[in-house]
């Protein structure tokens, strides 16, 4: 509940993308460029939902590896049936119907079938993959109606169309996580499954549900691809789901420390967004922006960890956690 | 029914296989009264809370709650009636504030339902502290809190659901004297506001002080049920104890040999202090003491398994620099711990792997297992400990309490140890299967074995050892021999 008081404190995470942003700006000419901010953020937009979702599910001490099947799955299921002729709001709707259902499955078998999100989530990366690849018989779908493309390249008021929509969600999921029971159940399931549900907390239920919207967010973050680049196939979101979880520890999110949410996220997928851009400015290969994108991963998790051996804690204090909770057993011991 | 009994138990019984647990036990709680519950481990108590807090239910007998008779399927079905239970272990959400634990699922809503209302959840969290009259800030996160607030916490969360009823199980064993003063103003405030508390511990001195009525119990019967200013500590002690130990212990003494052990001011800091004690050949020495007193952390430091901060530890004369389990097994020391399926055995192996684990590298020298022999020695231990098993390729987790704690032995056994500790050996297993462990105990101390048992079962304690070493809170408090010891001198001491 950091975030909410009258202190405004700016977290680990936010301080090193302000950073990144400032040095980016007096080294490298391009960087701070309208046309260069813009295309960092059109292109984050896609992250910033997958991520999104991701985010919920580490909270819940989970894992989703299937967001980038169900992207693909999503945006050649929603390409085929545009191009079929139904209009455009049915389709998204039927898309995104598809993508929660993904998710909701991935969610029954952690939740009731108690498999392992791992297995889960992987099994699921590998069927929405599989069925992709099948429906669109691993060819490019293209040939839809381009009013599709409004959702990448329209406004509205004059702000870019992806901004408005990744922030309309983003502002949906912070009142979902901060201000409503689920949201709550979510960070206490986290925390200590067993409390919560002692608590009465519909924990089965709300687990399935947050794998649901990380279904639903991946598939919307598929339309928005296809929508970029006119076209849909199977494998176009293949890798997102690992980017998200990045963005997602970037950002600062750690369900041990009840901490993170759509603030927290946004704010990876823009440090992502920022090292890459900058990098690609600069003429770094990608491959060498991998090695620098698992760099500042690492070093970025170690900042937001509230252990006392953390050498960079000078720079980012944390109050000092007092005793350990009553909850390690009879208290001295046998 | 009386006025003002708001809780009552009438002829609760409750049979878990093998054992008895609670025996047509009555009880009765009164509005506004602190009940204290007393007894020995394993006397029943922990399985009349869990009863009354909904988490098991009673075979026959019933719950008779506000006039109604009523049964609790679940923990928040109890919860919901008003019977609340603060358990060592507390429920909370570490990441969490106090404020946010308090409501979870609860929480006060705004805006039509639409937005929780985080600034009613602080003002009402911060109203029922203040009614506790404990200084506090609901914000806080309760991972940052020392153990006594968290304890707190539990109590507002109680008050919070409107709680007639609340259950303490041993809520002093982890507090400071300062938190148990503050711990009893707030018991008195509660009491005040006619809630009914049941208060469940060992310290008999804070019966004195804060109960109202006691009841005893005793291997799951209630022996006693007085006011409390109509009696005194000896008398408890005797309802808690005082009962006749008419079996037989099969124990040949024998006349003991060689010190196998020695420890000269054994230190733990924090854990334990200044333990000295020694173990010779063909003796049993028993650990008596209250859960928490020590015992098993000794016996760890000893093995190897901890660490230990001073104080000298001798295997055979020789002393002994630094101990660790590996050292301690290729010294022929042998470790039975408490938590069989945890640490005793590997629950998802068979008979046969788990027997032949501990002795692998003293009988295959070379590295290699020979099946053939392996077999062997896997089939005469079986029957040598009556294991009962369709067959060793069973894997142990199927296997009954006393068959797997069985295959622990077995596998030490194998092992042609000197020295046993055992750690709670017959805990949990039906009394057939006491009375043959307690044989083979005495068969090894026959063939020359040095023995420490810990065990908080007071019959077997008097009944196998040669010398008894009383815990308290980390120290040992006093040593008696086979014939001084009693149920009653051993429990005193234990208590203080």
């Amino acid at each position: 509940m950091g975030k909410k008081g009258k202190k405004l404190h700016l977290s680990g995470p936010a301080i090193i993308l302000i950073v990144l942003v400032v040095v980016s700006s007096l080294f490298i000419n391009s960087f701070i460029r309208i046309g260069n901010i813009n295309n960092i953020l059109r292109q984050a937009s896609m992250l910033s939902l997958v991520a999104m979702g991701q985010c919920i599910v580490i909270l819940l001490a989970g894992i989703d590896l299937s967001q980038g099947s169900v992207m693909g799955l999503t945006g050649v299921s929603t390409a085929l049936i545009l191009s079929k002729g139904v209009p455009l709001v049915p389709g998204i709707i039927l898309g995104l119907a598809i993508a929660m259902f993904c998710g909701l499955i991935n969610g029954y078998l952690i939740s009731y079938v108690k498999i392992p999100q791992f297995v889960a989530t992987f099994g699921m990366f590998g069927m929405a993959l599989g069925v992709a690849l099948v429906i669109s018989d691993s060819r490019v779908i293209w040939g839809f109606p381009e009013t599709v493309r409004v959702i990448h390249d329209g406004e509205i008021l004059g702000i870019s169309a992806p901004f408005v929509i990744v922030g309309i969600i983003y502002l949906i999921m912070f009142w979902l996580l901060k201000f409503t029971r689920f949201g709550t159940s979510i960070y206490a399931i986290g925390g200590n499954a067993t409390a919560a549900e002692l608590s009465g907390m519909p924990v089965k239920r709300n687990v399935m549900l947050s794998y649901g919207i990380s279904g639903l967010l991946a598939g919307a973050a598929g339309i928005m691809l296809m929508a970029r680049m006119n076209s849909a196939r199977a494998i176009m979101g293949t890798g997102y789901e690992f980017e998200a979880i990045a963005a997602v520890i970037l950002g600062g999110t750690n369900r041990l420390g009840g901490k993170g949410g759509a603030v927290e996220t946004i704010t990876g997928v823009l440090i992502l967004a920022v090292v890459r851009n900058a990098l690609n400015l600069i003429g770094v290969s990608v491959y060498l922006q991998m090695v620098a994108v698992g760099f500042v991963l690492i070093v970025v998790y170690i900042i937001n960890q509230n252990k006392g051996s953390n050498p960079l804690r000078k720079w980012f204090p944390v109050k000092n956690k007092g005793l350990v909770s009553g909850t390690t057993g009879n208290g001295n011991g046998r | 029914m009386e006025k003002n009994v708001i809780l009552e138990l009438e002829n609760i019984t409750k049979i878990y296989p093998g054992v008895v647990a609670l025996d047509s036990v009555n009880f009765q709680l009164r509005e506004g009264e602190v009940h204290v519950l007393s007894g020995e481990n394993g006397a029943g108590k922990s399985t009349l809370i869990k009863i009354l807090s909904g988490a098991e239910q009673p075979d026959y007998g019933s719950i008779i709650y506000q006039g109604k008779k009523r049964s609790f399927k679940y923990a928040y079905e109890a919860q919901r009636a008003g019977i609340a239970t603060i358990y060592q272990e507390f429920n909370l959400i570490p990441e969490l504030s106090i404020a946010q634990n308090i409501y979870l699922g609860r929480e006060p809503k705004k805006l039509l339902g639409t937005f929780i209302d985080w600034k009613k959840v602080e003002k009402q969290a911060q109203a029922l502290f203040d009614m506790l009259g404990v200084k506090i800030d609901v914000k806080t996160k309760v991972v940052n809190l020392p153990v006594s607030k968290q304890q707190m916490v539990e109590i507002a969360k109680a008050l919070s659901l409107d709680s007639k009823v609340i259950i303490f199980d041993e809520p002093t064993s982890t507090l400071t004297d300062d938190d148990i003063v503050k711990l009893f103003e707030i018991i008195k405030r509660l009491r005040e506001k006619k809630i009914g508390i049941i208060y469940i511990s060992h310290r008999l001195e804070e019966l004195f002080e804060i109960g109202d009525r006691v009841t005893v119990l005793r291997d799951g019967k209630k022996t006693g049920h007085h006011n409390i200013k109509d009696i005194d500590m000896s008398k408890i002690i005797t309802e808690m104890v005082g009962r006749k130990i008419d079996k037989q212990f099969a124990r040949d003494l024998q006349k003991p040999g060689k010190e196998v052990l020695k420890v000269e001011g054994f230190t733990s800091k924090g854990v334990f202090s200044n333990i000295n004690f020694s173990v010779r050949e063909r003796e049993i020495v028993g650990f008596s003491g209250l859960v928490g007193s020590g015992r098993t952390e000794v016996m760890r430091a000893v093995f190897g398994i901890d660490k230990f901060d001073s104080g000298s530890l001798h295997f055979y004369g020789n002393k002994v620099e630094k101990s660790d389990p590996l050292k301690s097994v290729k010294l022929k020391l042998a470790f039975i711990p408490e938590d069989r399926k945890s640490e005793g055995t590997c629950l998802n192996l068979n008979i046969r792997d788990n027997i032949i684990l501990a002795s692998m590298a003293s009988i295959f020298k070379s590295g290699i297992i020979n099946l053939h022999e392996e077999k062997k020695l896997v089939t005469q231990a079986i029957k040598d400990l009556d294991i009962k098993t369709p067959s060793m390729q069973q894997k142990v987790k199927f296997l009954s309490g006393g068959n797997q704690q069985k295959v622990v032995l077995a596998k030490w056994l194998l092992t042609k140890s000197k020295i046993f500790i055992f750690d709670e050996p017959t805990r949990g297993i039906d009394v057939g299967a006491k009375a043959e462990f307690h044989k083979l105990i005495n068969l090894l101390v026959k063939e020359g074995a040095g023995v420490i048992m810990i065990s908080s079962e007071m019959p077997e304690v008097i009944g196998m050892s040669d010398r008894i070493f009383v815990m308290k809170e980390g120290t040992i408090v006093q040593e008696f021999s086979r014939e001084e010891a009693s149920q009653e001198k051993i429990l005193k001491a234990a208590i203080g």
